[in-house]
């Protein structure tokens, strides 16, 4: 019992992990990660929709018709992550301005569906709570390490937080004055992706 | 069939139970959302007029507001719209009472530009090169060369849309600035005089007093009863070459453009031309004039001594 419950914390990090083998969810991916912040931010966002959808979905799985889940499943995410979008405008717009963009990105963001449709349907509230957590972890590591690499290559700098902190010259000052502006830029997003993706998957091999 | 219908019934009951749910929530955060965006407002009008006395008055929703100090109309604010790079950018730009920039500003949260390229408009050092600006002068350095703004690195598209968009902004709402047609006035002056004497004026004193070759030019006010009087007049040689002046009603801080002014005006503007400023004194007025040419004279006079004769020497 313990042991399914840590396998499949672990499994969502790395043997399910959405981004680097899974393949999906890639759209949020690639437009937030330009700074390490961002990455962050998008996906301690994402991690707990994981976590709740799954859970939703879990508990409701034996009342939902296998026909009609894809549709089911899009009604129930959509307007779960729009209540917490009103629900944080309203009493944390602080936050909420933080997250700006990442709220509405969740809604679009296939990962969750996939996550929804892939484990939590199939299996027990517990578990599913596990396999969201999981894939929220997973999500979020590989989105902090893309936001590093194209944050510190393009623009000299490591995690800025805009307004709060200016961020770390990590390749010293001259580095941040002539970086590599196209890290940052799509085509950097899919460079980052891509290189990650390899070496990952040649690290899985091994 | 039996499972068709129960199908039908359990997506129509997560829909309805869905669309249930969050109206409820949307009326629950709805005021307090809006609540939070119109301190969020207020605080942004704030930040693009920088006195702290002044109250803003909505002229068009969400676009247009005019600043009053106490009950003096001393400015507007506008917001302004133009495509940027990926996305419109919105600059709130807070504009004194004879249409210069006081400052700019321009929220990010509704900017889409690249991060850590365009989204750097959005920074003070980028949007300080506004302050104390003109609409002529909103231009980037590259594109004319009476700009001020420097673009970018790599972000010239986002940082010309927002040049652009303050730019427009001004041009669109200067004919309702408080003082607009006196600021009119005082360029169109000063512009033809430049041109008649084929030279460029130095400013001296701002929005005070400019020299070119030997021709000292000042702006004095003067009040009466019931007018302004601005006076915008020429020195050289110790002799009056012109004087053009602008009454404005205080009440509307318009033009005043009754008849009866205009003659006023034409009347004192010819007895002053050609002067020498030793023989001010000999003057005679007509009564209809007397009382207000006896305090332009004294004006003058004062004026004279105290900022342009120790200029000439």
């Amino acid at each position: 019992m313990e042991g399914e419950i840590k396998r499949t914390l672990i499994d969502g990090i790395i043997k399910n992990n959405l981004i680097l083998v899974l393949a999906i969810g890639l759209c949020p991916t690639l437009a937030v990660t330009t700074s390490a912040y961002n990455g962050l931010g998008m996906g301690l966002a994402a991690t707990f929709v994981f976590i709740l959808s799954n859970l939703l979905i879990s508990s409701l799985r034996k009342i939902i018709p296998g026909n009609l889940r894809i549709p089911i499943f899009i009604i129930i995410i959509a307007s779960f992550v729009t209540m917490i979008d009103y629900a944080l405008k309203a009493y944390l717009p602080p936050l909420s301005t933080q997250l700006g963009v990442f709220v509405p990105l969740i809604v679009v963001n296939c990962g969750i569906l996939g996550r929804a449709e892939g484990f939590a349907y199939k299996n027990p509230v517990h578990l599913s709570f596990m396999d969201g957590l999981g894939a929220g972890i997973g999500f979020t590591l590989v989105l902090f390490i893309m936001g590093t690499i194209r944050e510190i290559l393009g623009q000299g700098i490591w995690l800025n937080i805009p307004g709060i902190f200016p961020g770390i010259k990590a390749l010293g000052s001259s580095f941040a004055e002539s970086s590599i502006i196209l890290l940052i830029l799509p085509p950097g997003g899919f460079l980052t992706i891509a290189l990650l993706m390899g070496l990952f998957n040649y690290w899985r091999k091994k | 069939m039996s499972q068709k219908i129960r199908e039908v019934s359990v997506l129509f009951l997560v829909g309805i139970t869905s669309a249930f749910l969050l109206s409820f929530v949307y009326k629950q955060t709805a005021p307090v959302i809006s609540k939070y965006k119109e301190e969020s407002l207020k605080k942004s009008l704030s930040e693009v007029f920088s006195d702290p006395s002044v109250r803003f008055e909505e002229i068009k929703a969400d676009t247009l507001w005019k600043v009053f100090k106490g009950k003096e109309y001393v400015g507007l604010i506008f917001k302004s719209e133009k495509k940027g790079y990926s996305g419109k950018i919105r600059p709130i730009v807070g504009v004194d009472s004879i249409g210069k920039i006081i400052r700019v500003k321009i929220p990010k949260e509704d900017l889409s530009e690249t991060p850590g390229l365009g989204m750097k408009i959005a920074e003070v050092a980028f949007l300080d090169q506004f302050k104390n600006l003109i609409a002529d002068e909103v231009f980037l350095k590259k594109d004319k060369k009476e700009g001020k703004i420097d673009a970018i690195t790599s972000a010239t598209i986002s940082s010309r849309a927002a040049t652009d968009a303050i730019r427009d902004g001004l041009k669109k709402y200067k004919e309702i600035l408080p003082r607009y047609e006196f600021k009119e006035f005082l360029k169109t002056s000063l512009e033809n005089l430049a041109q008649s004497s084929d030279s460029t004026l130095e400013e001296i004193t701002p929005d005070k007093l400019w020299k070119n070759l030997n021709n000292f030019i000042y702006l004095s006010k003067i009040e009466d009863s019931s007018f302004v009087f601005h006076l915008l007049t020429q020195i050289e040689n110790k002799r009056i070459n012109k004087i053009s002046i602008f009454i404005e009603n205080p009440q509307t801080e318009k033009e005043e453009t009754s008849e009866e002014s205009k003659a006023l005006k034409q009347a004192l503007e010819k007895k002053f031309e050609g002067v020498l400023l030793k023989n001010i004194h000999k003057l005679k007025f007509t009564s209809e004039i007397q009382g207000i040419a006896e305090k332009i004279r004294e004006e003058i006079r004062t004026t004279y001594v105290k900022h342009i004769k120790w200029r000439e020497k």
